[in-house]
């Protein structure tokens, strides 16, 4: 156990790079010079702010430091960064609502993703959580994660059929 | 496909054995593998990153990884004798399964949170067969078999059960249920059939009426019989009264009937509530337990009495009255039974369809009691933080969606009823103009005709209520099933038949090999050795989730070891009585938990009917006394649900006086005082020593300069014992106590700058 540090270690965006190695780990190369292992990259804000404040860490499960944008990255490490962040938070976007039927209070969802097809279980309307306006997420019984970015964008259909769990 | 030699069996089961697509057989048999397959998993996520098939095939000597879609090649390939360790390492929404060879780590397949339990249960298979062949010669599986169950889905048909239910619904049988319910009106048979007899009477009498209705208008006053006239008024005036009668006398039976089932019910649910171990408590929430408790059997009584006694009577009316209309005239019978069936769908589709509204409605309302619950009591810190107006918005905008959905009902309501009704006119209008050509042609007269209408009302009635019967029962199905379940849960930790009751304990407590995991599959403790001695003060150190107050809720007994025993006195904890066990035990928690009730009663909790100069000795040992004595009421002060009207050191004062109070030969200290402010650490801290003289007591503590005395720290990090010794010992050891020492060294210099 080491003494807790409670500063946030910001890091400059034009100071480091972001690659993988042959086994398809991430490495951080500061300056150029200094290589660091990356265990995971964590999102600070998963749902609001997927793509900003994300924290770096070490094999050894330290905190490197925070990147506040991942925009600010040149290509190669902002792409790769993404991919990683993308691989880790699986939440596929529902692009449309085809059925959600509802038997003994569980709701059963038939949807298109952008990851393609999936029917899952909500056993819990508190598991459709709205998230500022018009962003809704959505936990399935298994607790795999769903997405709406935007209900205003979806088809008739779907708007009507989640107007009536929501 | 699959050669079973001994050492097979360890990792094969039927459920890792997946029907593989033709184009990966073909290339594993191209590749002279298809005879040495051991197990065939699927995942659902592919390398692409979206949903679909990626296989795992694990063979006798490596393991492959296959994506159809892409390739018909193994787009992966590990050599057993490579791997070092496997991993399952959860990410959002997916996991991935990590495989470390020695001088790597490589992702090889990612999957949902839905086939976890499958990964796992793969993972542990894999694990038994590696540690066989690579690290033990024995054969020996050496963790349990089987899957380990992260939710629930229902064996027969795989629907997920919904948390509060402990079977498949679409699969529990209804009729099993509400026979098993039935049961429970039996105690109480005289008064169910005293009410069910006046349901008769009742359903009876209603029928009468038109009848001597149809002889008044024809007979009395079609004949001018002034004498019959008056018996007839006389009759009628009878008749209401013994109605009007019978109904008061059947409400009040069957509402006591319903109390006493309820009572019953309530009872029987609270008893074995209190029996039952704590990981039930940890599988079900709170909230779930006590809507159980209060709303279900509320709703399974009410199905008892009024809904079994209104669907006898809505029977028999319904044929009574179809007898009768059918007797009198046939056609005009016809004539009223055409709406019938409108009549019934119509209910039907509407119920179905305001249930749902109506249950959207409950979830706004509770929504908004849901704000007040947070805000009310959270009020110092909207007000801290200036948020009145943010909240108040909050609020107006969940009114209004209140608002929205009750406007939605009261449209809904105002359209059915009016036209249903108006439905049931067009029948009795229709048997007026029939009627009346008959009564013109002379076929009827106008009494049978006046009392043909009132049967038809007293037809139509029933109708729509009995086409609502299913949901009915459905509900109080479900309810009763809820109920049930809780009866029917066995308390995991429970007294052996030949349980012997613990004599005055000596305090020697002895953990042998003791392993301890959550019914979750996670591991807490892992072969735990340890010795107390009679009278010793042994401190418990380590990083939080470490497993210290694992430990020592198994000596209390509130779990049961999953592998080694643990003996005081030389008793295994398993072969005595909980109640002789719990009564030796000191417990003082870190949040301590008080109940509704004076001081007094609080300390005295452990031990009602202490004599009150005991209490008084007990609180001025906790350093609570002249606390008390500076209140108005002392002693009496009631203390608020859960104690919230006093402060955490003070709590915490009056938990260790009830302990003190119960005078235990152990005593567990659980953080006792790292809630607490400095100056009212030290008077605990006095408490404290004074409570555990002479007794053999175990601390455990974050605030190591609380264990300066103790006769043994044993450090627990990981569900491990990784260092035992004094505080000196462990000072000279250079471990992680002596680390934790001085940090917490260096924080106190800077808390004292």
């Amino acid at each position: 156990m080491e003494t807790q540090d409670f500063s946030v270690n910001i890091l400059d965006p034009k100071k480091i790079r972001i690659c993988r190695d042959e086994s398809g780990r991430l490495k951080l190369i500061f300056d150029e010079a200094v290589k660091i292992n990356l265990k995971r990259v964590v999102r600070a804000f998963p749902l609001t702010m997927p793509w900003r404040y994300i924290i770096l860490i070490d094999e050894n499960n330290r905190e490197i430091g925070l990147l506040r944008d991942i925009k600010d990255l040149d290509d190669s490490s902002r792409k790769i960064l993404k991919e990683e962040l993308e691989k880790i938070y699986f939440i596929p976007k529902i692009t449309k609502i085809q059925r959600i039927k509802e038997e003994f209070g569980v709701l059963i969802w038939e949807t298109e993703t952008d990851k393609g097809p999936r029917r899952f279980e909500v056993t819990s309307r508190r598991d459709i959580k709205k998230i500022g306006k018009r962003r809704i997420i959505i936990r399935d019984a298994d607790g795999n994660l769903y997405d709406i970015p935007d209900y205003a964008n979806l088809d008739q259909k779907s708007l009507v059929l989640l107007e009536s769990v929501i | 496909m699959i050669e079973s030699d001994d050492d097979s069996s360890i990792i094969l089961s039927n459920d890792s054995v997946e029907e593989l697509p033709e184009s990966i057989k073909e290339t594993l048999s191209r590749m002279g593998l298809n005879k040495r397959i051991r197990a065939v998993v699927s995942s659902d996520i592919t390398p692409r990153n979206t949903y679909g098939k990626t296989w795992l095939i694990l063979t006798d000597e490596q393991i492959l990884v296959f994506d159809p879609e892409a390739s018909n090649d193994p787009i992966a390939k590990v050599a057993l004798g490579d791997i070092k360790d496997v991993e399952i390492r959860k990410y959002v929404g997916n996991n991935a399964l990590i495989i470390k060879t020695q001088k790597d780590e490589m992702e090889i397949v990612r999957f949902t949170n839905t086939l976890r339990p499958k990964f796992e249960d793969l993972k542990r298979r894999f694990e038994n067969l590696y540690r066989v062949s690579w690290k033990w010669s024995s054969k020996e599986p050496r963790i349990k078999e089987g899957p380990v169950e992260t939710q629930r889905r229902c064996p027969k048909c795989g629907r997920v059960i919904p948390p509060w239910m402990s079977t498949c619904p679409v699969c529990m049988s209804k009729r099993r249920v509400i026979f098993r319910l039935l049961d429970h009106v039996k105690p109480h048979l005289p008064l169910a059939i005293f009410g069910f007899t006046l349901t008769v009477c009742f359903t009876f009498l209603n029928l009468l009426p038109p009848y001597l209705m149809k002889i008044l208008i024809d007979d009395a006053i079609g004949n001018a019989n002034l004498t019959l006239l008056l018996w007839l008024t006389l009759g009628l005036v009878f008749i209401y009264l013994s109605r009007a009668l019978t109904a008061a006398g059947r409400s009040y039976l069957l509402g006591k009937l319903g109390q006493k089932i309820m009572v019953d019910l309530r009872r029987k649910l609270y008893e074995h509530l209190q029996v039952l171990s704590l990981s039930f408590y940890d599988k079900n929430e709170t909230g779930r337990i006590m809507s159980r408790v209060m709303s279900d059997t509320e709703r399974v009584q009410f199905f008892l009495t009024w809904g079994i006694q209104q669907f006898f009577m809505d029977v028999a009316t319904l044929i009574f009255v179809a007898v009768i209309l059918f007797t009198m005239n046939w056609q005009l019978a016809l004539i009223v039974l055409t709406p019938t069936p409108i009549l019934a769908i119509g209910t039907k589709i509407f119920s179905k369809k305001i249930h749902g509204i109506y249950h959207k409605a409950w979830r706004k309302w509770a929504d908004l009691s849901a704000i007040l619950a947070d805000t009310v009591p959270g009020v110092t810190v909207v007000k801290a933080f200036s948020q009145e107006r943010k909240e108040i918005d909050r609020f107006n905008r969940k009114t209004h969606e209140l608002y929205d959905v009750n406007v939605r009902i009261s449209f809904l309501e105002g359209l059915f009823f009016p036209l249903i009704g108006f439905i049931m006119t067009l029948g009795a209008v229709s048997v007026w103009w029939f009627g009346g050509r008959q009564i013109l042609s002379g076929l009827l007269t106008l009494g049978e005709l006046t009392a043909f209408i009132s049967y038809t009302w007293s037809f139509y009635e029933p109708v729509g209520r009995l086409s609502n019967m299913s949901s009915v029962i459905l509900r109080a199905a479900t309810s009763a099933e809820r109920i049930f379940e809780v009866l029917d849960t066995r308390p995991e930790v429970h007294d052996s038949p030949n349980a012997i009751t613990l004599p005055s304990l000596k305090g020697h407590i002895q953990f042998y090999n003791v392993s301890f995991a959550y019914e979750s599959g996670e591991v807490v403790l892992k072969n735990i050795n340890l010795e107390i001695k009679p009278g010793q003060k042994i401190g418990l150190v380590g990083p939080s989730g470490a497993g210290k107050t694992t430990l020592a809720k198994l000596i209390l007994r509130f779990y049961d070891p999953t592998e080694g025993k643990i003996t005081i006195d030389g008793y295994d904890l398993r072969e005595v009585k909980q109640e002789s066990l719990r009564k030796q035990i000191g417990i003082v928690l870190q949040e301590p938990f008080l109940f509704k009730g004076s001081i007094a009663e609080n300390i005295a909790y452990g031990n009602p009917g202490a004599p009150p100069e005991k209490i008084i000795e007990a609180a001025k040992a906790a350093n609570i006394h002249d606390f008390i004595l500076s209140l108005p009421e002392a002693y009496d002060t009631d203390v608020g649900e859960r104690g919230h009207r006093l402060s955490g050191g003070e709590k915490q004062r009056v938990s260790i006086a009830r302990a003190l109070l119960r005078d235990p030969k152990i005593l567990i200290l659980d953080e006792a005082t790292s809630s607490v402010d400095t100056a009212t650490e030290s008077l605990i801290q006095q408490a404290l020593e004074r409570l555990m003289e002479n007794r053999t007591s175990i601390i455990i503590a974050h605030r190591l300069s609380t264990l300066r005395n103790a006769d043994k720290i044993v450090v627990i990090d990981h569900g491990e014992i990784i260092e035992e010794g004094t505080h000196e010992e462990l000072i000279r050891l250079g471990g992680l106590y002596s680390r934790l020492c001085r940090m917490q060294a260096a924080l106190a210099v800077i808390s004292s700058e």
